[in-house]
């Protein structure tokens, strides 16, 4: 199979995945867009968690039907392996011999107990690479404690600083931390690389997710740490810019129900100048001469008032409309976007952002690609692989495995498919 | 195997760090590597230094608690890239990096010439990160975190009050994740050019860095014709909408399961709940029958109801010490206090104290964001005081004499 990545940075390099659900996947989505070979090792009994997880095509579950997957398994191999089946060690073994990293996301203490953990894994290999991401770490006290992406954003602090001042606290529901770790797993594993070709020696990568989100929050640790403040969520607000808020725009009626109504523009003035440009296109002149709004310190002290007046113009208008009309005069201003939004978002478009790929299953659809140009250096994505679809070019091509090898494999058990 | 310490794995290679807020986590990441990053600061400061913890202006002359976070390990010097003089000295910095960083602001006057640099150092792997990208309808507007969010489609999704308008994430997530992005295609640009000797200008959007945040907003709608919003999704299967809820001292977080191998994880906790009151007729339930669509709204309700009640009678410590012993998922809503008590951490070595050379305080930092035998990625020191190393880079690297460097600080070029 001809893998057409002889240009790309990772042209060359093995990759075992054995992660699951984000983080892992996410991680070696990258190392796969930008040349690598990345087989991704799943099996029947317990598919990817993400393969279990919507959205899917007409909202029917299937292990081939889940976008999730999809977007996050980019430019991948998949084989399928049994790893409870007693036979499947030696089989794993194979794989992991013809690996330069190995990336896996369980509970620490499972790769261990498979006889997969880094020490015997690097006896066969050395100078292996090997990442296991966690969620605190694979020491400690809690590093067994289950959990997922979700809850870390709770326990790294996240959600204390986000809410209304008087409300209780709470962020986005999402995984964030699923979506932060990666960076720093990429930033690790290519310095690792870089570590081998100096020394020729691997590692094993222990990384807590929790540790990497923190860095995201160091300020308000230390500040903590130093005399004991914890500062008062603001909501939408800031200390240092007023207005700088959320304001409600008019209805969509296009829009399923429950979004119909949640219009809303993002605007922030960081200047007086700005300010006053504000006021120019809210035709408001009377605004810009208003001592109630004449300095920064005004405006803080009649921000309640402020907001009204701001609503009372953006109530009328469509957000990406509001946002064009005060970007154009040089106000910092965005449409609050949903999924729909960013999928016709003109920027993302011209960008580019979204790569259009034909997947067996979904269709033609947009998936999640670099937030960068490179002027020299294009990724090369392609579809997420069905379950197990690589198999033979695998264990047969890759591995040298016989197709008699590969026979008594699956009646076995080891090589499962449903 | 005793671990033998290694050296940083990227020593020896130089950054250049001309980032204003949004882009200073990059050249922190680079520098705990063990990459020279040289931090350039216009003469009167990087404005960052004004900022403290959650966007506070700090008062006075102080350096902020941001710019002693983000900065650590870089060495600090100080030109004026709008001087003839100031854009001469960059050049011959340019000349000299192996990566450069900078985080401009579209359309004002700024140091970032890509095309020329390219031809000064071919070699060069240079990272421009800016609101919208460089190119495209929007790629002269402004953002700010709170606006970042908002384009990205992160800022839809956030806050638990429907009645109210979605609220912003209370960090910079947004410019911390073009940051790190910026390092993660740095280091894929640099894996090219060891086997090519070619540089690379990389252009990076920070709305696209909070988009690539997204769970499955944008396919949500794509393949159902449905809004992921701040409400419990339909499009996620067995996974809803998170809770938190109020306990005795503070807050947790906690979802009920139901689904066939996530039904199961209620039980360990009604078990908890049954030693203080009755909760027989929910512990008869078998959650795992039940899916997301099918389960009774009842049931629902009575359960949330139980579980509130209890919460309220218990610290965030206990529920979460019992979740852990007793194998239920709970995650405690930690404040910064409850981050910097976490025994997980004190028992990983996590902290890294660093003294601010100005005040001579002792900060306590958040540590290596992985560990491995060979090496931790962690700050090398402190972040620099203004101009701190003009002397050790104009003169001991570029060879500037004494006088050069006094005509340069009179003319106002550093």
């Amino acid at each position: 199979m001809p893998s057409g990545n002889e240009s790309l940075p990772f042209a060359g390099l093995n990759v075992l995945d054995f992660s699951w659900a984000v983080v892992g996947p996410v991680t070696t989505k990258y190392l796969a867009m930008y040349g690598a070979r990345v087989v991704k090792v799943e099996t029947a009994r317990r598919p990817d968690a993400s393969r279990m997880t919507g959205p899917y095509l007409d909202a029917k579950p299937g292990k081939n039907a889940s976008g999730m997957f999809a977007n996050h398994n980019l430019s991948k191999l998949s084989v399928s392996l049994n790893l409870g089946s007693p036979k499947a060690r030696n089989l794993a073994g194979k794989l992991a011999a013809w690996a330069d990293i190995v990336v896996e996301n369980f509970s620490p203490g499972v790769m261990d107990r498979m006889g997969l953990g880094y020490r015997e894994l690097a006896r066969a290999k050395p100078g292996l690479i090997m990442l296991s991401l966690s969620m605190q770490g694979q020491t400690g006290p809690r590093a067994g404690h289950p959990g997922l992406g979700h809850f870390l954003q709770s326990l790294a602090g996240l959600d204390d600083v986000t809410g209304f001042a008087e409300g209780p606290p709470g962020g986005p529901n999402q995984v964030l931390p699923d979506f932060i770790s990666p960076w720093f797993a990429i930033a690790a594993l290519v310095s690792a690389l870089e570590h081998r070709r100096r020394t020729g020696r691997g590692q094993y990568i222990d990384m807590s997710q929790y540790e990497v989100t923190l860095h995201l929050l160091a300020p308000a640790l230390m500040r903590c740490a130093l005399d004991g403040r914890v500062l008062e969520r603001q909501g939408n607000r800031s200390r240092s810019a007023a207005p700088h808020g959320v304001y409600r725009c008019r209805a969509e009626p296009d829009l399923p129900d429950l979004a119909r109504d949640q219009r809303w523009v993002a605007i922030a003035c960081f200047s007086d100048r700005q300010w006053l440009s504000l006021t120019r296109v809210m035709q408001r002149q009377d605004l810009a001469q208003d001592a109630r709004f004449a300095t920064l310190l005004a405006r803080k002290r009649n921000e309640d008032e402020l907001d009204r007046l701001i609503s009372a113009w953006t109530r009328k208008r469509a957000p990406r409309e509001a946002m064009e009309l005060l970007q154009e005069a040089g106000v910092p201003s965005a449409g609050v976007s949903n999924g729909k939004d960013v999928l016709e978002d003109p920027q993302l478009l011209a960008r580019g952002h979204f790569a259009e790929l034909t997947h067996p299953v979904l269709g033609r659809r947009p998936f999640d690609g670099p937030a960068w140009h490179m002027s020299g250096l294009a990724p090369s994505i392609r579809p997420a692989p069905l379950f197990a679809e690589h198999n033979e070019h695998v264990y047969r091509d890759l591995l040298g495995l016989s197709e008699n090898d590969i026979a008594d494999l699956v009646a076995e058990g080891v090589i499962d498919f449903v | 195997m005793t671990p033998q310490p290694q050296p940083l794995p990227l020593t020896g290679y130089r950054v250049l760090d001309l980032t204003t807020e949004s882009g200073h986590l990059a050249g922190k990441l680079l520098a705990d590597l063990g990459c020279q990053v040289i931090k350039v600061e216009p003469p009167s400061g990087d404005p960052a230094r004004r900022k403290d913890a959650a966007g506070t202006p700090t008062r006075g002359a102080r350096t902020g608690l941001f710019w002693l976070a983000y900065n650590t390990g870089k060495l600090g010097v100080t030109l004026d890239a709008r001087t003839a003089a100031g854009r001469r000295l960059l050049e011959r910095l340019v000349e000299r990096a192996d990566f450069l960083i900078e985080s401009s602001i579209p359309g004002e006057p700024a140091a970032f010439d890509g095309s020329r640099w390219a031809g000064l150092n071919p070699r060069l792997i240079a990272a421009s990160i800016t609101p919208f990208g460089r190119g495209g309808p929007y790629r002269d507007y402004r953002d700010g975190e709170l606006i970042a969010q908002a384009a990205g489609g992160l800022l839809f999704l956030s806050g638990a009050d429907e009645s109210r308008p979605p609220v912003r994430l209370g960090v910079e997530m947004a410019w911390h994740m073009a940051a790190a992005q910026a390092v993660a295609a740095m280091l894929i640009a640099h894996q090219q050019r060891s086997a090519t000797g070619q540089g690379q200008q990389i252009d990076l959007s920070v709305q696209e860095s909070v988009t690539n945040l997204l769970f499955k907003a944008p396919l949500a709608w794509e393949l159902n014709g449905v809004v992921d919003g701040r409400w419990p999704s339909p499009s996620a299967g067995g996974a809803r909408r998170t809770g938190i809820w109020p306990c005795e001292d503070g807050y947790v977080s906690w979802v009920w399961w139901v689904a066939r191998g996530w039904g199961r994880k209620n039980v360990p906790l009604l078990q908890w709940m049954a030693e203080e009151s009755d909760v027989d007729d929910l512990l008869a339930v078998d959650w795992e029958a039940l899916s997301i669509t099918t389960v009774p709204k009842d049931l629902v309700r009575r359960f949330e109801s139980a579980a509130g009640e209890f919460f309220l009678r218990h610290t965030k410590a206990e529920l979460y010490e019992q979740a852990v012993q007793r194998r239920f998922i709970l995650y405690p809503v930690n404040s910064p206090r409850d981050v910097l008590a976490d025994s997980q951490l004190e028992a990983r070595d996590y902290w890294q104290s660093i003294v601010d050379p100005d005040s001579g305080t002792l900060l306590t930092h958040p540590g290596a964001w992985f560990k491995s035998a060979e090496y931790l990625p962690r700050a090398r020191g402190p972040a620099p005081r203004l101009g701190e190393h003009n002397r050790y880079v104009f003169q001991g690297m570029l060879g500037l004499s004494n006088r050069e460097l006094v005509t340069l600080k009179a003319t106002g070029a550093m």
